[in-house]
């Protein structure tokens, strides 16, 4: 469990409401924490640090988070990072973009926070 | 005069007349002077006779007879033969007329071929206006039906009798209305004839009107005879649209959106109020409240999830969208291009897609154009491929994919090309759909749009074909290890030309003959859509009408083409230096070589998809193409059968090689053992069935 009490996780959304929640849940579930509001910001919050996961939103200023998910997949030193897209848009080709761009899951909102946490916690536990 | 009096007889008549009048006028003269004038008299009389009979004889052969042979000319030329010569020789007093007679006919014979082209002319004109209107008839959807003011049906296209339910109360000369409710149609009519009174001609409103199959909705146009008098109406009519249909559910959902979420909305609102206003609540209040928030959210996620699904649903319904073949599309692509430095090769299976064309080209050449100064490549794959509902078009190049930055910002520029302000975005928007770019293999890269696939409904209805029995010929199929070039490329950097035959029958021994070879290059793992070849084929021998039902080709169609000994060099040609497939290979090979005859060889090596089939897939018991196809998701829309399946083996070949490549097998020399041991047992697999059978029996 010690792996999982240390993994980091990056949070880019710019709506602090859901920010809110999940920072406070996924620190609850004993995650490190950081967030950002912006593509530009996550992209050096990634340099700087590289967390084992992110949830990234899709629709934030800047670069969205197609471009920030395929700037991460360039790199092959992230090659290990998770990315988890949460996004306001549903539909079935947003859903293929993400994945196709690099994204290991694409989660809809609104989601149920608990099956989220569950599923960072399941994805940073397979990762080993 | 009597018809058949000549000039001859009339004037031959009165000079006889005339010289027995002189005879007897002299005889007289002579009787009264006396016998001492007698002498003198009969000499005078005899020359003046003479004289008068010379002349008279000159005047008939010169004048009266060639009077008479022309009379009869003129009137073979006036009643039968226009081109008649005059046939009058040269001894005759009538050139002049002659003359005048020729001037005449040549002005009568180009006022004839002038008629007879105007005639023409207008003939052809009203055949092409004909076929115009036929042309126009067929291709509209709406149906078409033209009556006499007695209701009787004049004129109706295709769509009309299928709207109207069929032909059995339907068809020409026949009364319109048990297939169409009278009453709208007569209402339709008066206001129509009312509007025209009043001096209005615009055509009429839409209306509904009731069929056997239900409602559809129609609009009526008075017909006027030439001299402006109404004397019939033209009706159009059409189901009532998809639109129609999609405009009431999309009414449905916004009603779901506006009325169904505000309780929900309005009770979390006011559990949240009482909550933040009220610091100081009991714990079992406060859990009450709590319990309020947390089913609303609930709630309310489920309501929008259905919200959400139901606009997916509509999502292609919202705009004017059509079916377009990928490969129309792709035709209009390439023509766009020309003149710039841009090379496009297609590539994939075509396919029908939902879209609108022009926005669509106009995005594609956009991205081009982008890629190309972004790039620097010239040269661009656009392929086809088809995932469930969904067509891609993926423009692939060699290098490195676009940062979907850079994308978005060529997306977000304004089109040009009479789309008003429309952006990339728009367009794709407008297709429900997104475009990206990611890693398309080893240095390769692809920008994907995916698009509505036109056949989401299911796969169409086709007829089943027989299946062609298996070959097993071992001359044909136990291959030699493949030398040379073919042997040590990987099995995917091969060239291949995958094709098909449609023939008379199933037994090229007993006489069946080839009536179309097709066939289609596969380079580099790419089906190259447009290097194809499709052939007719004479048969020299009448189609089978039990042929006929599963390849459409019929003696028609043959009739003006050469025989498979002039194809096949051209085929020959095509497939130099390549690896010939086909599926039940043998069955195609057979009747290649007895048409080459020795000329030809057909000499590189073959592999045959189904004995491949049989050898990667040994549990599956049905290896005919339509069934590996449908294993495999595979389909292709095509007018004509053999390309049709010739594509289809080609898309097969391409993923039975990539299941080769998992399980090691990488050189043709592999690839044709396997597929010889998978003959081997399939024929000793037949055999022993063949015993069973016989031993049953």
């Amino acid at each position: 469990m010690s792996q999982v009490v240390s993994a980091s996780i990056l949070v880019v959304d710019d709506e602090p409401n859901i920010v809110l929640s999940l920072e406070f849940l996924l620190k609850q579930a004993g995650f490190r924490v950081r967030t950002v509001a912006n593509g530009e910001a996550a992209l050096v919050a990634i340099t700087q640090e590289p967390p084992d996961l992110v949830l990234l939103d899709v629709m934030i200023p800047g670069r969205d988070g197609y471009a920030v998910c395929q700037e991460i997949r360039n790199n092959p030193a992230w090659r290990n990072m998770r990315i988890i897209m949460l996004t306001a848009k549903g539909g079935d080709i947003q859903r293929e973009k993400g994945l196709s761009l690099g994204a290991d899951e694409y989660v809809t909102k609104p989601f149920s926070t608990r099956e989220l946490v569950e599923r960072v916690r399941r994805m940073l536990d397979r990762r080993g | 005069m009597p018809r058949d009096q000549t000039v001859t007889g009339i004037v031959g008549a009165l000079f006889v007349a005339f010289a027995a009048s002189l005879v007897i006028g002299f005889a007289i003269l002579a009787f009264t002077l006396g016998e001492g004038a007698a002498h003198p008299i009969a000499t005078t009389g005899g020359v003046l006779l003479a004289i008068f009979l010379a002349l008279a004889g000159l005047i008939v052969h010169r004048l009266a007879r060639p009077l008479d042979r022309l009379s009869l000319d003129v009137g073979i030329v006036a009643r039968e033969n226009l081109g008649h010569r005059f046939a009058l020789g040269t001894r005759h007093w009538l050139e002049k007329l002659t003359q005048g007679l020729d001037a005449m006919r040549a002005r009568l014979t180009s006022a004839e071929a002038r008629g007879a082209q105007a005639l023409a002319e207008a003939q052809n004109q009203g055949a092409e206006q004909k076929r115009w209107l036929e042309a126009i008839l067929l291709d509209l959807t709406e149906g078409i039906v033209v009556c006499n003011l007695q209701h009787q049906v004049l004129l109706y296209n295709q769509a009309a009798a299928e709207l109207l339910g069929g032909a059995q109360n339907f068809g020409l000369g026949r009364s319109l209305f048990p297939s169409l409710a009278r009453e709208p149609v007569l209402h339709a009519l008066e206001r129509q004839m009312q509007r025209l009174e009043s001096g209005w001609a615009a055509p009429g409103a839409r209306f509904m009107c009731g069929v056997a199959g239900g409602l559809v909705g129609a609009r009526l146009g008075i017909v006027f005879d030439a001299k402006g008098a109404p004397n019939g109406y033209v009706m159009s009519f059409a189901e009532l649209s998809e639109e129609e249909t999609a405009l009431a559910k999309r009414d449905d959902l916004l009603e779901l959106a506006t009325e169904e979420l505000r309780a929900p909305i309005a009770n979390l609102r006011a559990a949240a109020e009482t909550l933040s206003q009220n610091p100081d609540l009991p714990d079992t209040q406060r859990a009450a409240f709590q319990k309020v928030v947390l089913d609303e959210s609930m709630a309310l996620s489920n309501r929008l999830e259905a919200l959400a699904r139901g606009y997916r649903e509509l999502g292609g319904a919202r705009w004017m969208m059509a079916e377009i073949h990928s490969s129309d599309l792709i035709a209009s692509l390439i023509r766009r291009l020309t003149g710039t430095p841009l090379q496009l090769t297609p590539t994939g299976l075509p396919d029908w897609l939902y879209g609108d064309s022009l926005s669509l080209l106009i995005l594609l050449e956009l991205l081009l154009r982008q890629l190309h100064s972004a790039t620097g490549c010239e040269a661009f794959d656009i392929a086809v491929s088809r995932s469930e509902n969904r067509v891609y078009l993926d423009l692939v190049w060699q290098g490195e994919p676009i940062p979907a930055g850079g994308l978005e910002s060529w997306l977000n520029r304004p089109l040009i090309g009479g789309l008003g302000p429309l952006t990339g975005r728009g367009v794709l928007r407008r297709h429900g759909s997104d475009a990206w770019s990611q890693l398309a293999g080893a240095g390769m890269a692809r920008l994907r749009i995916p698009l509505a696939s036109a056949q989401a409904g299911g796969p169409k209805e086709r007829p089943l074909r027989p299946q062609r029995p298996e070959f097993y010929d071992f001359d044909l199929l136990v291959h030699p290890v493949p030398t040379g070039r073919f042997a040590d490329r990987p099995l995917k950097q091969l060239t291949y030309v995958a094709f098909d035959l449609e023939t008379t029958g199933l037994r090229p021994a007993d006489g069946d003959q080839v009536v179309a070879i097709a066939g289609v290059r596969i380079v580099n793992g790419r089906i190259l859509t447009t290097e194809t070849f499709e052939r007719l084929v004479n048969p020299g021998q009448p189609i089978p009408e039990a042929s006929i039902r599963f390849h459409g080709i019929t003696d028609e169609m043959v009739r003006d083409t050469p025989p498979f000994a002039v194809v096949l060099p051209a085929f020959h040609l095509f497939a130099a230096d390549a690896v010939l497939v086909a599926h039940n290979a043998a069955f195609d090979i057979t009747f290649l070589h007895r048409a080459a005859e020795g000329a030809l060889r057909f000499d590189q090596p073959v592999v045959d998809t189904l004995l491949l089939s049989a050898h990667l897939y040994p549990a599956e018991t049905d290896h005919s193409l339509d069934a590996i196809a449908a294993r495999l998701g595979l389909d292709v829309v095509q007018r004509h059968s053999a390309l049709r399946d010739s594509l289809l083996t080609a898309a097969i070949l391409l993923r039975l090689l990539d299941r080769c490549e998992e399980r090691g097998i990488t050189r043709l020399g592999q690839l044709t053992a396997a597929s010889d041991m998978a003959a081997q047992l399939r024929a000793h697999q037949h055999e022993l069935e063949r015993h069973a059978a016989g031993s049953a029996s």
